[in-house]
C-alpha cells in the first residue's frame, strides 16, 4: 500500500514536471511577427521605421551570433519612442541581449534627460518583458496597451 | 606725361591685384541687440551678417558662381599614383559646392560626419553604411570640444578628442540648430571655427564639408521660439561667410530638402525639426550630387 502510494506521487510529481516543462517550451514568438504587432497595437507619436541588422547592433551593441531573430522599430529622434524584440539563440545570450538593452536605454535616458526631457516618463517606465530567450521591449507612452501585447505574444 | 604713364600703369596693376587676389577681413558684428534666449555664460548680443535669404535656399542654379562659366566650375580632379580621384582638401576660391555627376555610396567610405540629433537620423536612415558618425542629440559648436558625448569601442570622447582617431577623406559638420538661441552669433562662428580647426589639425589631408542648417516646417517656425527660418537663413549667412574666411566648402543641403518656400514640408518632419526617412535620403541624394572630386 505505502509502495504504491510512493510510486503514484512520485508519477503525479513527474507529470506535474513534464507539464510544467511543456508549458515553457510552448512560449515561440516570431520576433519580427512580434515586432509588427505591437507596432500595430500601440499607439505612437512619431513615424516608427524598421532598422537593419547592422544598424540594430550599432543602437544597441548587441553581437549577430547571440541573436536568433529580432526586429527594431526607432523613430525619427522628434522622442525616444522604440520598439525591439530579440529572440536570443540560448539562455546565455538572451543574458546578453538583455544587458544591452538595459544599456541601451540608460543611455537614452542620458540622452534626452537634457534633450527632451518631456522624453523621460517613457523611457522610465517602458514596457520590458525577459521570458526565457526572448526580450521585448516597448518605448511609447502607451505601456497598458504595450503590456497587453506583449503578454498576448507570450501567451500568459 | 611720364608720370602719368606710370600712374595708369599702377592702377592697371592694382586692378589686376584685386580681382586675383581678396585679402582676409575679419567680420564685425552688427549694431543692436538680438533678445533670443541665452547662451550660458554669454554676455553679448549683437546680430550677425546676413545675406538675402534667396541665396540660401535656391535651387542650386540659382546660387553664385554656378552658371555656365567655365571658370566657375570646380577643377579637374586629383588623382594618386593608382589613378583613383581623391576630394581636394581646400577650395580654390568659391567655396559653394557646386552640383556635380552623382557620386555612389562608396565616395563616403572615408567621410566622417559631425553633427547633432539631425545627423543620427542621417546615420539611421541614409543609408550611408561605411561612413563614420559622431553625432549626439543635443551636440553644440560648444558641447563639440567639452562634452564626452561620442562612444567609440566603450570609451567616452569629444568630439575634437574622437576626431583624432582614424584617417578620414572627408569630414561633414552640420551644427547650428541648437545653437539658435545663443545671444553671440559671435561665439557661434568662434566655436565653429575652433572646431574646424581641430579637424583640420586631426585630419589635415581632409575636405571639411561645412553643411547648411537645414530648415525647419513653416508650423514649427511660426511657433514664435528662436528656432525658425528667419534665424536658420541668419545663421547660415554667418556659416557662408565662415567657410569663405576659413576656406572649407559650404554645400547647401538645405536646399536639397526645402520646398519653393525654402521652408521644410510640413509631411517632412513629425516635430517640424528630425526629418523622415525619405527626407534624409533627400539629403544624401543632394551630398551625393553636391561632391567634391
Amino acid at each position: 500500500m505505502k509502495r504504491r502510494l510512493a510510486a503514484g506521487l512520485a508519477a503525479l510529481a513527474i507529470m506535474v514536471m513534464a507539464l510544467a516543462g511543456c508549458q515553457e517550451a510552448q512560449v515561440q514568438l516570431d520576433a519580427a511577427q512580434a515586432a509588427d504587432a505591437i507596432l500595430s497595437a500601440v499607439s505612437f507619436e512619431d513615424e516608427m521605421t524598421a532598422v537593419d541588422a547592422d544598424m540594430r547592433d550599432t543602437l544597441y551593441g548587441t553581437s549577430a551570433s547571440d541573436i536568433a531573430n529580432a526586429k527594431v522599430y526607432v523613430s525619427t529622434g522628434a522622442t525616444a519612442e522604440e520598439i525591439a524584440v530579440f529572440e536570443a539563440v540560448d539562455e546565455a545570450a538572451a543574458g546578453r541581449i538583455a544587458e544591452a538593452v538595459d544599456k541601451r536605454l540608460e543611455q537614452q535616458r542620458l540622452d534626452y534627460e537634457d534633450y527632451a526631457p518631456a522624453e523621460m516618463p517613457k523611457l522610465n517606465d517602458p514596457a520590458l518583458v525577459k521570458e526565457g530567450k526572448y526580450i521585448l521591449l516597448c518605448v511609447s507612452n502607451d505601456k497598458a496597451a504595450a503590456m497587453q501585447k506583449i503578454n498576448e505574444l507570450l501567451g500568459k | 606725361m611720364a608720370v602719368g604713364i606710370i600712374l595708369v600703369v599702377l592702377l592697371f596693376l592694382c586692378g589686376v591685384a584685386a580681382v586675383i587676389w581678396k585679402p582676409w577681413e575679419p567680420q564685425e558684428p552688427g549694431s543692436g541687440s538680438m533678445a533670443l534666449g541665452s547662451e550660458p555664460g554669454s554676455a553679448e548680443s549683437e546680430t550677425g551678417s546676413r545675406l538675402p535669404t534667396e541665396s540660401m535656399h535656391a535651387p542650386v542654379s540659382e546660387l553664385p558662381g554656378s552658371g555656365s562659366d567655365p571658370s566657375s566650375e570646380t577643377s579637374p580632379p586629383v588623382l594618386t599614383s593608382s589613378g583613383s580621384a581623391v576630394t581636394k582638401p581646400r577650395p580654390d576660391g568659391d567655396v559653394v559646392v557646386k552640383e556635380s555627376p552623382a557620386v555612389d555610396t562608396q565616395y563616403f567610405d572615408d567621410a566622417l560626419f559631425i553633427g547633432n540629433s539631425r545627423t543620427q537620423g542621417l546615420e539611421l536612415y541614409g543609408g550611408l553604411r561605411t561612413a563614420t558618425f559622431y553625432a549626439s542629440k543635443g551636440l553644440t559648436v560648444k558641447t563639440a570640444a567639452t562634452k564626452a558625448a561620442i562612444d567609440i569601442d566603450g570609451e567616452k570622447y569629444t568630439v575634437v578628442d574622437a576626431v583624432k582617431k582614424g584617417s578620414f577623406g572627408k569630414v561633414y559638420i552640420m551644427l547650428g540648430l541648437n545653437e539658435l538661441g545663443w545671444n553671440s552669433t559671435q561665439t557661434f562662428v568662434r566655436d565653429y571655427e575652433a572646431l574646424i580647426d581641430a579637424v583640420r589639425a586631426a585630419q589635415p589631408d581632409a575636405a571639411v564639408y561645412v553643411q547648411s542648417i537645414l530648415p525647419v516646417t513653416q508650423t514649427k517656425s511660426d511657433e514664435g521660439s528662436y528656432v525658425n527660418n528667419e534665424r536658420i537663413d541668419e545663421f547660415n549667412a554667418l556659416l557662408l561667410d565662415m567657410c569663405e574666411r576659413k576656406q572649407v566648402y559650404y554645400v547647401d543641403v538645405a536646399a536639397g530638402v526645402c520646398d519653393a518656400a525654402g521652408v521644410l514640408p510640413e509631411d517632412a518632419a513629425t516635430d517640424g525639426v528630425h526629418l523622415k526617412p525619405a527626407y534624409v535620403k533627400q539629403w544624401v541624394e543632394y551630398l551625393k550630387t553636391h561632391a567634391v572630386q
